[in-house]
């Protein structure tokens, strides 16, 4: 159930998207979730689709990297599809029992949501899947060095958001582990009404915490053995530079960012 | 000068309980004194609490003492403004090959060290195309090491202090959670850096067979060194070691048998070429 | 009681390009009273193997029988199963969760439906048999050291009472004496309940001396099944499989071919020496 989750994973391959500065990424993944939400109607998706599937190529991500990291959020989707479809108020009625009213206007919102998380889940995984997370990092840090003078911890929280990911694998792994762990000792997570799951829940949450801990420990030791100091004299490996591409892929982002505003004011 | 200079160390911890409160002080080392030239292999070995990681920690001022003084090529370590400098010439490699990992790509893991200590970046680069060659995994450059195997990621942890170029490398059990492949690659990778580029290597382990290349063995119970010497030395005294509860390689113990059965064999037997050799030479003696 | 495996398969990730047999047509059968050293190197398919014999994966092909009956078949109780055959993970004390340590040992026989005082009972008698004190009974699990936790997690398969105990590599990371009480609380357990016992380990040292059937595994298939001073007598093959023997196989391999008269092979410091002094007594040099 763990090994699904792609969200924070690296995919490795040559592609001019792997090259682009984390900066351009970075900026392109925020106006490709600010486009999802300035879209109100389904003609929207077709310059989002065009622009998701363009990158999608160039990453040379296979598309089945990125439906598997879909799945897991199916629950989600079903859950927000659902209060849409009840929850929407309108007039054009198709069914109606007990207290529930299902209309057209629902149903619209319901396939809206749909699409706009499936989107949202699909383009933010790519921003990781194209970019090693210390790249990522680097060019967060890099890109948001204006909030330093704000006593904003720029380079902390870049350094944190770095380790969070490397760590994904290696704590989703060990609860896989645990979870088999615990069945061999006849636990049970799948039956029962909901306090009776959640309470099943706590032999594999308190060992993956303790863990989570005890790595938390050992690597803020590792860390300091090597000279970790935080920001101060630090150098780059690998440091960010703008390339021709660079430039380029910025002008693309804009031009789409610029297609999706028109549409929303000629109300597409 | 020697580039380890440990001078009657004692450390105490202190155990607290729930309000926080002082409970105990433990003493985890004792009284420890000893010195290691440039160019030494060194194994300190000891099993669970006997206080060798502690010892370890404080050669890279993880650590500084209660009481005594560590020197690392004549810097003392309690000096907080000697530490950066203590941590680029002893560097240290830890167990568990997953938690001492910081990047999610085998070059970046191995450049961090670099980084944290201001090298220029094309130096860095040249520092871990270097370490890499070094230890044998430059063909992992562009992997992640969740994929890798345990030797491997313990490899390329070593690989990530050689790009530091310490003079030193002090590994606590590195091999501990690793299987026979994985433990003997590691091995091999430490005797060739010691050898070839004469970086002083101190191995803290439990494992007996890992140790009886080492030029010098410490071992320690109770925070205490309580026998030092050559593998030869120390091997002699089997009963010692058992009582020890610590492992004898199984030909040591054979001859060991042996010669507590008439056998006149000489203490100290710490291969199979050797026991071969001592059993032709008595079997000579008889015809 | 006997579990069977017939023709057991299973591939990871199938129809990809990932895909990976891990095991292939393994037949193998496992009856009471017996005390088994599975051997194989990291990658052989050892691990993979065991999930099935209690039913944590299921094979791509090939079918788990327990006492004649298909683990997968229809009405098959998996859960009650798990009672029977218990599966200590590697470093099972990552597993621990309670707030001491014998409430944690009752988690499984509870899971089994067991009453308080039930599982209580079983559980004091597992912490003993695994050599657990009973002053540290209401000891915070996370208090131990590494040697105590690993014998506490083991105690919680055991309260089970499981016909067959399955330990995957119960002595990885341990120093020798937390090794050795380890393997001191298995031949006790082994003696005073007549549990079939299966040791996982990738180290002949530590097997050679306790098992009586060794189960040699590599690239997922079965390549010797049989008494351990016979396996060990192979010790090119296993070699070439990225195993070794025992140390002690490979002393008196030297002095074989030395030319001194070795018959037979001995597992043990005390068998080899008695062998070297007969030789010696005997004149035969």
């Amino acid at each position: 159930m763990f090994k699904d989750i792609t969200l924070g994973q690296f995919y490795p391959a040559d592609s001019v998207i792997h090259r682009l500065d984390p900066r351009v990424k970075l900026l392109g993944t925020v106006v490709y979730i600010a486009s999802l939400f300035i879209g109100k109607t389904f003609f929207t998706f077709i310059p989002i689709s065009v622009f998701l599937v363009m990158v999608i190529i160039l990453s040379k991500v296979p598309v089945s990297f990125i439906l598997r990291g879909i799945k897991p959020i199916i629950p989600l989707l079903i859950i927000s599809a659902a209060f849409n479809l009840i929850l929407t108020p309108g007039d054009s009625v198709i069914v109606r029992f007990w207290i529930i009213t299902i209309n057209w206007e629902g149903v619209f919102m319901a396939i809206f949501i749909i699409l706009r998380l499936l989107y949202l889940v699909a383009g933010t995984s790519l921003l990781t899947l194209t970019t090693t997370p210390t790249r990522l990092t680097d060019g967060m840090e890099k890109g948001l060095r204006f909030l330093t003078p704000l006593k904003v911890p720029v380079h902390e929280i870049a350094m944190m958001m770095s380790i969070a990911l490397r760590f994904i694998p290696i704590l989703t792994e060990e609860a896989d582990k645990i979870k088999k762990a615990q069945l061999a000792r006849g636990a049970d997570f799948e039956s029962g009404n909901l306090m009776k799951r959640v309470r099943a829940m706590i032999p594999l949450l308190v060992p993956l915490f303790v863990s989570a801990f005890r790595r938390a420990g050992d690597l803020a030791m590792a860390m300091e053995a090597r000279c970790y100091n935080g920001a101060e004299g630090r150098t780059k490996m690998k440091p960010l530079f703008y390339a021709g591409r660079d430039f380029i892929a910025y002008g693309v982002i804009f031009g789409y960012l610029a297609v999706v505003i028109v549409m929303r004011v000629f109300g597409l | 000068m020697s580039i380890i200079d440990v001078k009657n160390i004692t450390y105490d911890y202190h155990k607290k309980d729930d309000q926080g409160n002082e409970t105990e002080s433990v003493r985890a080392l004792d009284d420890v004194s000893l010195e290691v030239k440039e160019g030494e292999f060194i194994a300190v070995l000891g099993h669970n609490g006997s206080g060798k990681s502690t010892f370890a920690k404080h050669l890279n001022a993880l650590l500084v003492p209660t009481g005594g003084t560590v020197y690392i090529c004549g810097m003392d370590t309690s000096d907080t403004s000697n530490t950066l400098e203590v941590r680029k010439t002893a560097g240290m490699v830890f167990q568990n090959p997953d938690n001492q990992m910081v990047a999610s790509v085998v070059d970046e893991e191995v450049g961090f060290g670099p980084e944290n200590m201001g090298v220029p970046t094309d130096e860095i680069l040249k520092r871990v195309d270097d370490a890499l060659n070094s230890v044998g995994m430059y063909a992992y450059k562009d992997s992640s090491p969740t994929r890798l195997s345990g030797g491997q990621k313990q490899r390329i942890a070593i690989a990530g202090i050689l790009a530091m170029k310490p003079k030193c490398i002090v590994a606590d059990e590195p091999t501990a959670m690793l299987d026979p492949k994985g433990r003997a690659d590691v091995l091999k990778v430490l005797h060739m850096l010691n050898k070839e580029q004469n970086v002083t290597i101190i191995l803290i382990t439990h494992n007996m067979e890992e140790v009886i290349d080492a030029d010098r063995i410490f071992v320690m119970e109770g925070g205490k060194v309580v026998m030092n010497g050559s593998p030869r030395e120390i091997f002699s005294h089997v009963k010692e070691l058992q009582r020890l509860r610590l492992d004898v390689p199984e030909v040591t113990k054979l001859a060991f048998e042996l010669k507590q059965k008439g056998l006149p064999l000489r203490d100290g037997i710490l291969t199979r070429e050797e026991f071969v050799n001592e059993l032709r030479l008595l079997a000579k003696g008889r015809v | 009681m006997e579990l069977r495996t017939e023709k057991l398969t299973y591939e990871y990730d199938p129809g990809t390009s990932y895909a990976k047999k891990a095991i292939e047509d393994v037949d193998l059968v496992i009856r009471e009273n017996e005390f088994i050293g599975l051997i194989g190197h990291t990658g052989s398919g050892k691990s993979t193997l065991i999930q099935h014999l209690n039913g944590l994966l299921k094979a791509t092909s090939g079918r788990v029988l327990w006492n004649g009956k298909d683990i997968f078949g229809d009405g098959f109780d998996r859960k009650e199963f798990r009672g029977h055959v218990g599966l200590v993970f590697q470093y099972p004390e990552y597993q621990l969760f309670e707030t001491d340590v014998l409430k944690d040992v009752c988690f499984g026989p509870k899971n089994l439906g067991l009453s308080e005082a039930e599982a209580t009972a079983r559980a004091k008698e597992a912490l003993s048999l695994a050599g657990i004190d009973e002053k540290l009974y209401k000891a915070s699990p996370f208090e131990l050291s590494g040697g105590q936790k690993r014998r506490v997690a083991i105690a919680g398969v055991l309260a089970m009472k499981p016909d067959i105990l399955i330990l995957d590599e119960p002595t990885a990371g341990l120093d020798p004496k937390g090794r050795d009480e380890i393997l001191d609380s298995i031949s006790l357990i082994r003696s005073e309940t007549k549990k079939t016992v299966i040791l996982v380990s990738h180290s002949m040292d530590d097997v050679a001396q306790y098992v009586n059937r060794v189960i040699v595994i590599n690239k997922g298939h079965i390549e010797f099944d049989g008494e351990p001073r016979e396996i060990f007598s192979h010790i090119e093959e296993l070699e070439e499989m990225g195993l070794s023997a025992p140390a002690i196989s490979y002393i008196l391999r030297d002095l074989k071919e030395a030319g001194f008269p070795i018959e037979g092979n001995a597992l043990t410091v005390e068998e080899a020496r008695d062998m070297i002094l007969g030789i010696f007594r005997r004149g035969h040099v």
